[in-house]
């Protein structure tokens, strides 16, 4: 895959419009955040590009080979609570058995492979979501999608699990998006960061980020960025989080 | 704390048993026989007479009505579950269903179908059907559709889905609905045979019961509780545990 160039003219609910002439585009190896307000039709966004919703005028235009693979960190984990941990994520994979080394890499990448045979009942919060970052790592995606995946989390597990992001970014070339209302999360890993407006959503502003975070040298401090950005574009301040 | 449990049932059946035997002994009544009486008729019956075929047949029809009945019953049940249309199509007669006396369905279908096995069978499959089918409707419509939307994005291929996805939320309605459906079914197996059977627990009692033999008929029973006991424990209860393991 090369990339994707998406084009929503319009998504509904009924009488109520979501997300209005939004159009993007995803290359390889991109890291996309999108920074919103709450009830801006984010994860409406995410369900369209993951094909869970395909009720909408529009269209995804893949660039360079059929329609690419997309998996899904959910906002919750979505773990099957009767599978183990490994079984969770043989569970997406097209044939598991030839992959164990995949999947053993995986699990210690997020430091789960001691837990490999626990249940998810039997793990705390933030586990369950490194579990689902693994299980979606897994099929070897085109492009990840993450939905909010460290909301609720304590500051250091978090932080954490956004490193654990980075690195499988890096990694493997999948393109990703995350969705966030944080504005510093979303500066802090983000190439491009893509700020959208009230519902119905639109994009009211884009920036771009350099060097690239693909770079494991560069640091950023996203607090001074966001002062910076906050200065210089005051508008995108509605609705977004600055924690 | 398990252990403390199986000492209270234990001290209970005990305690029963004895209160039994007390009542048997001061009433002197052939109508009320001792458990050590009921115990010598059960080796009688077993050594001596029909009680091993008899219980053989009994099961026979017990097996054969319950896997009628679940199978229609988890297909009416997901098909209702899942389609609304269906749901208002079939409500009605699920309510019917549920609500006429078991003893009219065996009446009706000895006389449409004639006093054969099949017809035996199939007066206690369709007793217990509906029960099975509002159980298993319950379930498909608590199903969580987001885990669902896992195997959706994921393209996890259907069967795989179906037992590692979809099944697994259903397994706790479907073991409500076996177990609810195995006692219910021996109950009516035995008034089905006998109705209309010459061979079976149920047309053994019936034979004893026009002896007034009540020690007979307790033996009998005593059997065949234990023969569902037995069932229950060494199966049902290890295959739930075994399914819901997880949770522990």
């Amino acid at each position: 895959m090369n990339g994707c160039r998406v084009k929503i003219r319009d998504k509904s609910f009924g009488e109520i419009s979501v997300i209005q002439n939004l159009e993007f585009e995803i290359i390889t190896d991109a890291f996309i955040s999108m920074v919103g307000p709450s009830g801006a039709g984010k994860s409406t966004l995410l369900n369209i590009l993951s094909g869970l919703d395909t009720d909408y005028d529009g269209s995804l235009e893949w660039v360079g080979g059929g329609p690419g693979r997309v998996s899904y960190v959910f906002q919750d984990p979505r773990l099957m609570p009767w599978l183990t941990v490994r079984e969770n994520v043989e569970l997406v994979m097209s044939d598991a058995t030839k992959e164990r080394a995949w999947i053993d890499h995986l699990l210690k990448m997020v430091e789960i492979y001691d837990r490999a045979e626990a249940f998810p009942g039997q793990l705390s919060g933030g586990m369950q979501r490194r579990v689902a970052l693994a299980r979606a790592m897994a099929v070897k995606p085109d492009i990840l999608l993450l939905d909010e995946p460290l909301s609720s989390l304590d500051a250091p597990t978090a932080a954490s699990l956004r490193e654990m992001v980075l690195e499988l970014w890096r990694d493997h070339s999948s393109a990703v998006i995350l969705v966030t209302h944080n504005l510093n999360e979303a500066l802090e890993l983000a190439d491009r960061v893509l700020f959208l407006s009230k519902g119905p959503a639109s994009i009211i502003h884009q920036e771009v980020l350099q060097p690239s975070r693909i770079d494991p040298l560069v640091e950023r401090d996203a607090e001074q960025l966001a002062r910076a950005l906050l200065k210089r574009q005051p508008e995108i301040l509605s609705g977004v989080a600055i924690l | 704390m398990l252990q403390g449990s199986n000492w209270g049932r234990w001290l209970f059946l005990s305690i029963f048993i004895l209160i039994w035997q007390i009542a048997a002994h001061l009433l002197e009544s052939d109508q009320l026989p001792g458990p050590l009486e009921v115990l010598q008729s059960l080796w009688y019956h077993l050594i001596e007479g029909d009680l091993l075929t008899s219980i053989i047949v009994t099961l026979r029809r017990v097996v054969l009505a319950f896997t009628l009945a679940m199978l229609v019953g988890i297909v009416v049940g997901f098909l209702m579950g899942r389609f609304p249309l269906i749901d208002t199509i079939l409500d009605g007669v699920l309510i019917m269903g549920l609500n006429i006396p078991a003893l009219v369905i065996i009446i009706l279908c000895y006389v449409w179908f004639g006093l054969i096995e099949a017809a035996a069978v199939a007066a206690v499959a369709i007793n217990k059907m509906p029960l099975v089918a509002v159980t298993v409707r319950e379930g498909v419509r608590a199903i969580d559709h987001q885990l669902l939307q896992v195997g959706e994005v994921f393209r996890v291929p259907l069967v795989r889905s179906l037992l590692n996805i979809y099944m697994p939320q259903l397994y706790p309605y479907l073991m409500t609905a076996a177990r609810s459906g195995l006692s219910l079914i021996w109950k009516i197996v035995l008034v089905v045979e006998l109705l209309g059977r010459s061979d079976g627990v149920g047309f053994q009692l019936n034979t004893f019961f026009q002896f007034f033999d009540i020690t007979s008929i307790l033996a009998y029973t005593l059997a065949f509780v234990l023969v569902i006991y037995s069932i229950e424990s060494l199966l049902m209860r290890p295959l739930e545990n075994y399914l819901t393991r997880w949770r522990s």
